[in-house]
């Protein structure tokens, strides 16, 4: 029997006041504990969060297929290099001018998406951004001399601790670029998570949902879509900084067309058109990344080992009808499956079963495998499954607007309160 | 002038390896309905198997290999429509998307840590050892030479044979698709799934089939211009994205456009970066700046969404 009570009412502002705490604690102790190569990586993931939270704007919230965020990064983060080391910019006055250069290309490519449809768009985009890392490398305008071409642009002033700050150490940069990302990723959040629910967010949201229906209501189709797009880009562009300011180093080899494969991944692990997935997701994808190189060092035997395991999961997962029943089956499957051949290899240890070096092409693999398992049985991805659990333990029942002075429902009673409620 | 010809019959010769890779991903799209993000990984990793038949491991005639990488290419495309994409809607794009992208990625992965980033050496030309034509093809003729013959031009001998092979899996197809009853099953369940299935046709196997026949192109395909571009699993990379221009350029479901579009996406980047760039650059095809073939999607999007060729959709309200 899940807990209950109505949205707006003291316990949901408590219930919320508390959840946030959390993670503001959280993320206030994590920099301490973690050690600083460990935070690098976290403030990788948090330009990684940002960067998927645009890309969701574009296809979880407006469903169009522009998959090119990962040039967006690029153009963000070489635009703040470029200035810093050739104008001697600050580092905090690259964040506009990022975004703004993101903006405009996002919005010259969204000008095309509007008569571009489907999977056309998908296409282009697709081209776009597999494209793009040779771009940098381009003769005009002496574009190779601002990116560093293929050797890459090393931003030599870094983002470090000023001298009066005495709590971060200099030799560790890490903390302090950490609070700095935090603070910008947790305003870009706030940001879109407002976004979303206001007036052009719903006007969004309905194109996705039925074009004809969105237009019919009103809603201008080009605009929108134009300005999405373009948001979207500032967004990436933002992610492309904050990508620089910890860093320091951006190349080419960074922003291709793996990078939008991860940020997909992220995208769909995470929960697409959720705005707190891609937070998760982004985690999911860099320090998944870093798991599967240290510690995933099996050779191609053990690989296709495992993944059998998973398809026998899959497939008794399937056999069964209700939810618990499939998830039981599936995890009881892979732990059993597993465990089994896990103790085998253990056992055996023949040579050639682990591979020397984990950082192997075997991590994409994998990533390859987590993204089409994914789609296939968690299609809401991380927060989407959560949500479907965490009903049976919390329930807020939303409460209709107050109504003016003098108005009346004309509704009867049964459908002023919501269906969730009977849950 | 002699640089101008130079420049077409560059553009010729790369034009045919674009359309290579196009062909497979327009017939994938006629079948399903979908674009096969995937579809140049998959003729890579059959090229590879030819590979392994021809040199690494059975030393096989490469003609037999060829067959073979096809058969086994065939059987991985269908195993993948059948596992993967059968239970999902393709009109909802965004999970036939991401799975034929996840797809890329492993294929690409496992190719990676099998046989290593590196080019392979001693790959076998599959032309060079046809009956009849194959001394003819190895250059021992004065005008089709690796060096520049009497009019100044350097016509490689191969890409002459390039562009036979797929002139000749165009009218292959073109039988298989117009004179049988499968090709006929085929046209039908692409023209509109629902009336197939209700006069009887197994939409299913059609599925099956359309993958097969595109995996079983597409193998071959990436055999023919492996020793061009070298064999390694990065290879179809940039190809992918000029062969993602020839397809919209021709209409996503149209198999001749598709080759035409090949053709005239490695003339236009041949002829236009030419002039506008150094030739050193672009005589390899990997160093090739992209630019030109997506600006050229974009405009050819923008001006006639459906491709030169493609069936344009009536939507209703």
């Amino acid at each position: 029997m899940p807990y209950k009570f109505n949205s707006g009412s003291a316990e949901h502002r408590m219930y919320r006041l508390v959840g946030y705490g959390l993670l503001i604690v959280l993320m206030l102790i994590i920099p301490f504990v973690l050690p600083e190569f460990q935070v690098t990586r976290l403030n990788r993931a948090m330009a990684m969060a940002v960067a998927i939270l645009g890309f969701n704007l574009v296809i979880g919230y407006s469903g169009l297929f522009a998959l090119c965020q990962s040039a967006f990064i690029a153009l963000g983060a070489f635009t703040s290099a470029s200035l810093i080391m050739d104008h001697g910019w600050d580092y905090w006055m690259t964040i506009p001018a990022g975004m703004f250069v993101s903006f405009l290309i996002g919005l010259a490519l969204g000008v095309p998406a509007l008569k571009i449809k489907g999977l056309y768009l998908a296409m282009s985009t697709v081209a776009f951004a597999a494209a793009f890392p040779s771009f940098t490398k381009l003769e005009f305008f002496g574009i190779p001399e601002r990116t560093g071409g293929a050797n890459g642009r090393e931003i030599t002033e870094k983002l470090n601790p000023p001298d009066w700050m005495p709590i971060f150490d200099v030799t560790e940069p890490g903390r302090y670029r950490y609070f700095l990302l935090a603070g910008l990723a947790l305003f870009a959040f706030w940001v879109v998570g407002n976004l979303i629910k206001s007036r052009p967010g719903r006007a969004i949201i309905s194109i996705r949902d039925n074009e004809i229906g969105a237009a019919v209501s009103g809603v201008e189709l080009r605009r929108f879509k134009v300005l999405n797009f373009g948001l979207s880009a500032a967004i990436g562009g933002l992610a492309g900084v904050m990508w620089a300011m910890n860093s320091g180093f951006v190349a080419e080899q960074d922003f291709t067309f793996v990078l939008m494969v991860d940020l997909l991944v992220g995208l769909v692990v995470g929960g697409v058109a959720t705005v707190s997935g891609a937070a998760i997701g982004a985690l999911v994808v860099v320090f998944g990344r870093w798991l599967v190189q240290t510690y995933f060092n099996y050779s191609l035997s053990a690989v296709v080992v495992m993944i059998a395991v998973v398809a026998l999961a899959l497939y008794l997962a399937r056999q069964q009808v209700t939810a618990q029943k499939k998830f039981i089956a599936g995890a009881g499957t892979l732990i059993v499956g597993w465990g089994i051949a896990l103790a085998l290899f253990a056992a055996v240890d023949m040579p050639g079963l682990y591979q020397l070096n984990g950082d192997g092409p075997l991590s994409q693999a994998v990533f390859g495998i987590v993204l089409i398992g994914f789609v296939f049985f968690a299609p809401q991805g991380i927060v989407g499954s959560w949500r479907k659990l965490w009903i049976h333990v919390v329930q807020i029942v939303p409460v209709p607007p107050a109504l003016p002075d003098g108005a009346e429902i004309l509704a009867t009673a049964g459908v002023a309160t919501n269906d969730s409620t009977q849950g | 002038m002699t640089l101008f010809l130079q420049r077409i019959i560059d553009g010729l010769q790369n034009g045919a390896i674009y359309s290579v890779v196009a062909i497979p991903m327009v017939l994938i799209f006629k079948a399903t309905t979908l674009i096969n993000f995937a579809q140049g990984e998959l003729a890579m990793i059959g090229a590879f198997f030819a590979f392994v038949f021809a040199v690494q491991a059975f030393s096989m005639n490469i003609i037999l290999a060829t067959i073979l990488a096809m058969v086994i290419a065939a059987l991985l495309g269908m195993g993948i429509e059948r596992t993967m994409l059968r239970s999902f809607d393709p009109t909802d794009h965004l999970p036939v998307v991401l799975i034929t992208l996840g797809v890329f990625y492993i294929v690409n992965a496992f190719a990676g840590d099998i046989w290593n980033y590196q080019a392979q050496a001693n790959v076998p030309n599959l032309l060079y050892d046809l009956p009849l034509i194959g001394d003819w093809m190895q250059g021992r003729s004065s005008f089709f030479t690796s060096e520049t013959n009497k009019l100044g031009l350097r016509i490689q001998h191969d890409s002459v044979g390039l562009v036979g092979a797929l002139l000749i899996m165009l009218s292959a197809l073109h039988v298989i698709l117009n004179r049988t009853k499968m090709g006929l099953a085929f046209r039908g369940v692409s023209s509109n799934t629902e009336a197939s299935r209700l006069v009887g046709i197994r939409v299913g196997r059609i599925l099956s089939f359309g993958w097969g026949l595109a995996c079983a192109f597409g193998a071959l395909g990436a055999i023919l211009v492996a020793p061009r571009i070298t064999l390694q699993p990065n290879m179809m990379l940039t190809v992918l994205v000029y062969a993602l221009a020839a397809a919209a350029f021709g209409g996503l479901d149209s198999v001749g456009g598709a080759a035409l579009g090949g053709f005239v996406v490695g003339l236009l980047n041949s002829v236009i970066l030419g002039y506008i760039s150094d030739v050193d650059r672009l005589s390899s095809l990997t160093a090739a700046p992209l630019l030109f073939p997506v600006v050229l999607l974009l405009v050819v999007l923008w001006f006639k969404p459906t491709g030169l060729f493609g069936t344009k959709s009536v939507e209703r309200v």
